[in-house]
């Protein structure tokens, strides 16, 4: 409760989330003028995970450029690259910037930079996340014989042996987690000179029909183990709440909306800003397992990014 | 009163009156012992222990040894155990995936299982007669569209297992997890250890922190058949059809494995020294459900327990 009266979204009062279908001409009118700023997700949101554009999205986003609001992706897929996000924006003729894009990889990267970071990286990501590392000119430990099947107390300690000089731990979404490679990053964690950031951190993704766990669950174990909290820079992280607010400077977090289809990592996130929140059912989460009344409550509710044309 | 209190610190054993040692001695008929750290550690045996237990079944104790691990084969600990010198039939000897057989039959199960364990594991159950799913068993492509072709599945699994697995990934527990959304399909947990010993200066994270990303993100708290779980407890009390628990005494290593499993059963338990508790680590436990009532060195000291009584009565 306490923390509901310290968010600084312009919605008042912490009330049950608001269908935008349900919305009257002149209330409509009121949410459309109550933001400047628009942090929008993109799977789920503007694009399945597996496919297509979300119908209407694309209409959605050009009508919210139309109108000035401020608009920035913050995506937590770093599968994609941040060039391949706007080629995928092109496609449908939306002219997104470089700088327009939050996304993990590129903000872990600039994390490194900002601590004049030097020294080898053990990196539990996908093959693009690495690359753009590399491309920066970090430095990774070499991968192991990943997939190797372990059958034995030898073939273990070989697999976890942790010998380089390792200087920060770096985990994403990793789509072949494995216990040898927690197991890895526990033990360079133990040096406590050893940096610990985390990317994506849900903790649960909306995938298929539902939700699926997400690499936060892993953060959490190597969390646990090594006994340290990481800086997390993907959402739903604390670490990403000032590289967020140094996009709206002019503006308060109450004049910010954030557009996302995850409760758990875009909703609560938000919230934690002070922004005012808008949930999509496109990605997975349906109607009836919207929270009414907790962290991961939303301030509005529609089905599709697409409603914004349509109601707007 | 036959036990040590439990608001008392636990006593050695060896420093017992002459009086306390001999109703110790005959406040038990049963010995429910541990084996990793007890009988033995990883690699090398721990002296004397063979003559701790045969000193006990000499004065007419049953005994059953209760481990966690199942990585191991029956085979190996048969041959192991005969090398000890310690006779103990293979009835005598649970572990999770044993455990998990008799709760899976006594609950009449009979539906498809997906499995996370080892494979000496997966063979007890097979051995059984239960049908398992495992896998994916190598690292997968590196995309959403691999993801869901692994994860998602329709077969009619009812029953989700996990114990140790050293090649767990995480297509593994997102699998799980979708079968688990089911209503009807259970989750079973074998061993539940945070960090498990494996070896000499070897310890991996457990099979714990994964079982509780999936008793988190489906609600379920499942069952356990690995110390010190509430089911595993249920199935020796019916299993050796035990009324008075007082007369049980467990001996084991852990503090939270054996003995808050112990005292969570009734049992009287004895911690011994020769494994992953030190002294220190005794003194500095203040929850009292994993207060020992004892505490030795060994299970060696046992025997030497055994012996003096024995003198003193001649």
């Amino acid at each position: 409760m306490n923390y509901l009266q310290t968010k600084g979204g312009s919605t008042s009062t912490p009330s049950k989330p608001k269908y935008l279908k349900d919305l009257n001409a002149e209330q409509l009118q009121t949410f459309c003028t109550s933001f400047d700023t628009v942090f929008c997700d993109c799977d789920g949101v503007v694009w399945y995970t597996l496919g297509d554009f979300i119908p209407g999205s694309a209409d959605a986003i050009r009508q919210l450029q139309l109108q000035g609001k401020q608009l920035t992706f913050v995506t937590n897929n770093s599968i994609c690259s941040v060039e391949r996000h706007i080629q995928r924006f092109a496609r449908a003729q939306l002219k997104i910037d470089k700088q327009q894009i939050v996304h993990p990889a590129q903000t872990v990267c600039d994390y490194l930079k900002s601590q004049n970071f030097e020294g080898l990286i053990y990196c539990l990501a996908t093959a693009s996340f690495k690359e753009l590392l590399l491309s920066q000119g970090f430095h990774l430990v070499p991968e192991q014989q990943d997939g190797v099947q372990i059958k034995n107390l030898c073939d273990l300690r070989s697999a976890i042996q942790a010998e380089h000089q390792v200087k920060a731990v770096i985990i994403d979404v990793d789509f072949n987690m494995s216990l040898a490679k927690i197991m890895r990053a526990y033990q360079y964690l133990q040096n406590p000179q050893c940096l610990f950031i985390a990317g994506a951190a849900d903790g649960v993704v909306p995938f298929g029909a539902g939700e699926v766990i997400g690499p936060g669950a892993f953060i959490d174990i190597v969390a646990l183990a090594a006994g340290r909290q990481p800086v997390v820079l993907g959402k739903p992280g604390a670490g990403l709440m000032p590289i967020l607010r140094e996009r709206h400077v002019g503006s308060p977090p109450a004049r910010v909306l954030f557009i996302g289809d995850s409760p758990g990592s875009d909703i609560v996130f938000a919230r934690q800003c002070g922004y005012q929140t808008l949930l999509v059912l496109s990605g997975g989460v349906c109607a009836a397992d919207v929270a009414l009344d907790d962290q991961s409550a939303p301030d509005y509710v529609t089905d599709c990014l697409g409603d914004l044309t349509n109601f707007i | 009163m036959e036990s040590a209190p439990n608001d008392q610190r636990p006593e050695h054993i060896l420093k017992l009156s002459q009086e306390q040692r001999r109703r110790f001695l005959n406040s038990f008929d049963r010995v429910f012992s541990d084996i990793d750290g007890v009988v033995w550690c990883m690699e090398y045996d721990i002296p004397g222990v063979a003559d701790g237990y045969s000193a006990l079944q000499g004065m007419g104790k049953e005994l059953s040894f209760i481990t966690n691990n199942s990585v191991r084969s029956m085979e190996q600990y048969e041959r192991r155990f005969q090398k000890l010198g310690i006779k103990v039939g293979e009835s005598e000897l649970w572990h999770p995936a044993q455990s998990i057989v008799e709760y899976l039959r006594r609950i009449k199960f009979d539906g498809l299982i997906y499995i996370i364990a080892s494979e000496p594991f997966k063979s007890v159950l097979r051995k059984a007669g239960f049908q398992l799913l495992d896998g994916p068993n190598e690292f997968i492509k590196e995309n959403f569209g691999s993801l869901a072709k692994h994860i998602f599945d329709r077969e009619p699994v009812r029953a989700v297992i996990l114990d140790v697995d050293f090649n767990l990934t995480s297509p593994k527990v997102l699998r799980a997890h979708i079968y688990l959304r089911h209503p009807d399909c259970l989750l079973i947990h074998g061993a539940t250890d945070t960090m498990l010993p494996v070896g000499n200066d070897l310890r991996i994270i457990g099979p714990g922190p994964f079982q509780k990303i999936l008793v988190e993100a489906t609600g379920k708290p499942g069952a356990t058949l690995g110390k010190p779980g509430k089911e595993l407890g249920e199935i020796l009390l019916q299993h050796y059809n035990i009324r008075d628990p007082k007369r049980v005494l467990m001996i084991g290593d852990m503090l939270e494995q054996d003995v808050q499993f112990g005292r969570q059963c009734g049992f009287q338990t004895l911690l011994v020294l020769s494994g992953g508790c030190t002294l220190s680590e005794l003194r500095a436990e203040s929850s009292p459900e994993r207060l020992p009532d004892y505490y030795a060195d060994s299970v060696a000291d046992l025997a030497k327990l055994v012996n003096d009584v024995a003198k003193a009565h001649v």
